[in-house]
């Protein structure tokens, strides 16, 4: 008798089940959200769709190799992404082609050497002599190792803007020859990890967020960390946008949301990021 | 125009048609290659640019696909979107080039991501496909204008033009250089050819491998008598007809003909284009060369007509120098022997009463000797002998009076056409006439119905080489024609033979004195038949070029007392006594001597005496002793006034025709009758003397006055119109 139970109430359980599902179909397809962008920011957005997973657990948070800023803008329009990761503002003809930016957090643009290099500060005139090519080796002989980023890369267009002097010096970087190009922050970060004598950019949240081994320079004796950022003795930011169609998806919404709730905030602090209001 | 200038003209003006076209080939094939390097040089250029610059984007597009490729495997649904490294791949330069443009192209075509602007438009592009794992997801395009290239052929092209131009001129001066040279030195050596081939005597034709005349020089237009032009392009059959020298017949090929049989060398007959003929030599060699071995012939030939003629004359001239040899000698000795039956009957006749019988057998016998030494005259006329005794005269005169005379009792009538201002000739007025009365009396004999005898006479002057057998110069041409049945060419080559005759009662001397008379004289006689057309004697006599002389007029008187005394020399008693007798019976008182050593001898004692001889009569021939020259030479050495006559059998000998040149003042040829010893005796003692003068000569009182015989002339002006001065006079027969 209890054996005939038993069996009637597993029999009636998976009945249930195929009738919930047949009734509530939403219950039992997950929701999927595509993010990627400026490599900057994979790191950080790593750390806070692992938190909007377990917030939200029917959401699949997928997020593909950094495709860079430009990237991610276009793939957000296209909507290949629900959201895609950028390091600068959406242009009047992306605006024009439908997307829709937020602004979600700031982080330091720093310079990093190879830990093997004895160096810890610099200054903007010893990086405008290296980029100018007027310097090629370390104060120790060896030799110096500058991985470049692409000219169209924000890295890029952050130095040109320093200075004058800087994006002159720049100009001519990318005209020498025989120098290692990262084409993505990732890259870029790798290279310099692997790449002995190197010097290069990256930002203050894809060194803490991804855990890199490589040496980010204080810059006449600042070093690049959140509160100098903040406080505005660091000059050198770089701003996180997350891009959207107009009419993003609801998981899309729902993650925006997390992001600059406090909670998201809150995780973000803690790998280098700046959150905005 | 100089033919040879002309002719010059001609070979220079030929090669300068060929120069002409052989610079425009030389023309179009520099040009050809001077367009081939203006335009291959750009082409070239652009070809391998163009080819190059392929290669390149090839590789380029390979190498940027690869790296797509990697991308997209990487990132297979976001690769589209990997701006930056996309943009990384296509920013690799392999090399700078201003206008180079990539673009990556999705698979729907929409541009993912380019470089710059398209660049512009002429393009080269070039193109890979993207594939993730395998599959074409996309394409990566590389492009590159090729306006540079484009712009550099242009420079290419304006080189080339310079190069081109370079060429042209290099192609064109230096081969037209080398060409003309070698232009002429041919035309040179051609001309040189030519010239040489029309300077030569002989008549030059050559031929195509067809027998088509080609050239023919001077000498072969004369003998043809056809000009160059005219001949040019006419078969060589037409132009050079041969007659063959045995069979008479024409050659229907001389060319062929003369090759087969190599018969260069036989004397065939040439007929001209106005039908004259010519005995030639020819020869004919083949040119080799040509497609069939033979590019054509070079015939050569020769007029030998006067060369012929020559021959032919020198033959006939040594016959009948031998025929007056023998008739000479024969009549020298018959002369001899009828001088003293001669001189005896006529002795005997001044001996005997007039009334006697006998004097009429002395008489017919008196005849019959002169007819017998008429014989023996002709015979010395036409032997060695019969020299003329020349004088300064005119011929129409002499020629009138002969034929005249010769138609005298015939039905033929005479035709005079005697040019005015017929020139003198030195001539024998007597054998000049005797000549034109042996041909005027064949003509007369030629035309037995009767008929018109047609006698031209007409100044020529005969050039060098224009007469085979008459030396150039002056002559006096005395044509005598007739109608008559004219002369078969079997005997034509015969009628100069002595005693050749076709008629009855013809002595077969007549032409053979005649052409004797001639022969002497330095002139010719020629004889021209054709059967039933009649018959044309041409007499050449030559003209005088010397003054005319002035006949002694010795009319004067002269008066002596006495017998005149003469010394008779000769080795025939027989003649020597008939003359003594002769001269006693004129009343002289002669005295005889065997040779001329005595007749001096005896000349010297009569001096020596006081009783000189007024005149010497001397055999001119003494065998074995001296002779009348010798002695005449001595005895005038000695005494320069003596008065000598010779007297001589052999008119023949220069002696007697020249013999004031020797010193004698007269000349008796034997046989001679007493009138004729009178009158040379009379006239030889007419001559002044110092020592002569004063005596009066019985032949003188009778009042016979004559001219000196070849005495000393005195020459009258220059310039003087022959035939018009006093000594046009004839001599007495």
């Amino acid at each position: 008798m209890r054996v005939r139970r038993r069996v009637g109430i597993s029999v009636a359980w998976i009945v249930s089940l195929f009738l919930g599902a047949a009734v509530f179909p939403g219950n039992v397809r997950a929701e999927t959200l595509r993010i990627t962008g400026t490599g900057g920011a994979i790191g950080g957005m790593r750390l806070l769709a692992e938190a909007f997973r377990k917030a939200e657990p029917g959401v699949e948070v997928i997020l593909p190799r950094s495709i860079g800023s430009s990237g991610g803008i276009r793939a957000a329009i296209a909507g290949k992404l629900d959201i895609g990761l950028s390091a600068r503002p959406l242009s009047a003809e992306e605006r024009a082609e439908g997307g829709r930016q937020t602004a979600y957090a700031r982080t330091a643009f720093v310079f990093a050497v190879n830990p093997d290099v004895n160096l810890s500060d610099t200054t903007l005139a010893e990086v405008i002599d290296i980029y100018a090519g007027r310097k090629t080796d370390w104060e120790d002989g060896t030799a110096l190792r500058l991985i470049l980023r692409p000219a169209a890369d924000t890295d890029t267009i952050t130095l040109r803007k320093i200075s004058p002097e800087m994006a002159h010096a720049v100009e001519r970087s990318q005209k020498r020859e025989g120098l290692i190009v990262a084409t993505t922050d990732q890259n870029s970060a790798d290279e310099i990890e692997r790449t002995s004598g190197s010097f290069g950019t990256s930002t203050l949240a894809l060194v803490v967020s991804e855990k890199r081994r490589i040496r980010m320079l204080s810059l006449s004796g600042v070093q690049p960390t959140t509160k100098s950022v903040r406080d505005g003795t660091y000059p050198y930011t770089k701003t996180f946008f997350m891009v959207t169609r107009q009419a993003p998806s609801p998981a899309a919404e729902r993650f925006i949301r997390f992001v600059r709730s406090p909670e998201g905030k809150a995780i973000l602090s803690r790998v280098g990021h700046i959150p905005l209001p | 125009m100089n033919p040879t200038a002309w002719f010059g003209m001609k070979v220079r003006r030929s090669m300068k048609t060929q120069d002409r076209d052989l610079s425009r080939i030389i023309g179009w094939l520099a040009g050809i290659v001077a367009v081939v390097a203006a335009l291959g040089l750009p082409a070239v250029y652009f070809a391998i640019g163009y080819n190059s610059m392929a290669s390149a984007l090839r590789i380029e597009a390979e190498a940027c696909s690869r790296e797509m490729n990697r991308i997209a495997s990487e990132n297979p649904d976001m690769w589209e979107f990997e701006t930056v490294r996309i943009m990384g791949v296509l920013e690799q330069r392999f090399e700078e080039h201003a206008g180079d443009s990539r673009r990556v192209l999705g698979s729907g075509g929409n541009v993912i991501a380019a470089t710059v602007e398209p660049v512009p438009r002429p393009a080269l592009v070039r193109s890979r496909l993207i594939r993730e794992s395998g599959r074409p997801v996309g394409a990566i395009e590389v492009s590159r204008t090729f306006r540079p290239l484009i712009l550099h052929t242009g420079l290419f092209l304006l080189l080339g033009v310079l190069l081109g131009i370079g060429v042209y001129l290099v192609l064109w001066i230096l081969p037209m250089a080398a060409l003309r040279r070698a232009l002429g030195q041919l035309a040179r050596e051609k001309e040189r050819a030519q010239v040489t081939l029309r300077s030569i005597a002989d008549g030059v034709i050559t031929t195509d491998a067809e027998g088509n005349m080609e050239f023919m020089n001077r000498h072969a237009e004369g003998m043809t008598g056809w000009s160059r032009e005219e001949a040019a392009g006419r078969h060589v059959r037409e132009v050079f007809r041969v007659l063959d020298g045995r069979t008479g017949q024409e050659l229907s090929d001389p060319l062929a003909e003369r090759q087969a049989d190599s018969r260069a060398g036989e004397q065939n007959v040439l007929v001209a284009r106005d039908g004259t003929r010519r005995l030639i030599d020819d020869s004919v060699a083949a040119i080799p060369g040509g497609a069939a071995g033979n590019a054509g012939a070079i015939l050569v030939f020769r007029d030998e007509t006067v060369k012929v003629r020559e021959e032919e004359e020198r033959v006939k001239w040594q016959k009948l120098e031998s025929l007056g040899t023998l008739a000479g000698g024969i009549a020298h000795d018959f002369n001899n022997f009828l001088a003293a039956i001669l001189g005896n009957i006529s002795l005997a006749k001044q001996i005997l009463d007039p009334g006697s019988k006998a004097v009429a057998r002395l008489e017919a016998a008196e005849r019959a000797s002169e007819r017998a030494s008429e014989l023996a005259g002709k015979l010395l006329t036409f032997s060695k002998g019969g020299k003329p005794v020349r004088e300064r005269i005119s011929l129409e005169s002499i020629v009138q009076d002969s034929a005249l005379l010769s138609v005298r009792g015939t039905p033929v009538r005479c035709e005079f056409g005697i040019a005015e201002g017929l020139w003198a000739t030195d001539a024998d007025a007597g054998q000049i006439g005797q000549a034109i009365s042996n041909l005027v009396i064949n003509a007369v004999q030629a035309m037995p119905g009767g008929g018109t005898v047609r006698i031209r006479g007409a100044n020529v002057i005969i050039g060098q080489g224009e007469m085979a057998y008459v030396k150039p110069g002056p002559y006096v041409k005395i044509e005598v024609t007739d109608t008559g049945v004219g002369i078969p060419g079997k005997n034509l080559k015969r009628i100069f033979d002595p005693y050749f005759t076709t008629r009855e009662n013809g002595s077969g001397l007549g032409l053979t004195t005649s052409y004797h008379i001639m022969k002497n004289h330095g002139g010719n006689l020629f004889v021209e038949s054709e059967p039933g057309a009649g018959t044309t004697a041409s007499l050449y006599l030559p003209a005088s070029t010397e003054c005319m002389p002035r006949v002694a007029e010795a009319e004067e008187e002269t008066a002596r007392d006495g017998k005149w005394r003469v010394l008779v020399m000769d080795d025939e008693d027989l003649v020597r006594d008939m003359e003594i007798g002769m001269l006693e019976h004129l009343g002289c008182e002669a005295r005889g001597a065997r040779d001329g050593s005595e007749a001096i001898g005896m000349y010297k004692d009569a001096a020596m005496e006081g009783m000189p001889f007024d005149l010497v009569v001397m055999d001119l021939t003494v065998p074995g002793k001296m002779g009348g020259k010798e002695a005449c030479a001595r005895l005038l050495g000695m005494y320069p006034d003596a008065r000598v006559i010779v007297c001589s059998g052999y008119s023949s000998d220069p002696v007697m025709s020249d013999h004031a040149a020797y010193g004698f003042l007269g000349m008796l040829g034997k046989p001679f009758r007493m009138e004729e010893l009178k009158r040379v005796v009379e006239q030889v003692l007419a001559f002044p003397t110092g020592r002569a003068r004063g005596k009066i000569p019985e032949c003188r009182k009778a009042g016979i006055a004559t001219m000196v015989a070849g005495g000393r002339p005195r020459g009258l002006p220059c310039g003087q119109p022959p035939g018009t001065g006093p000594g046009s006079r004839r001599r007495p027969a």
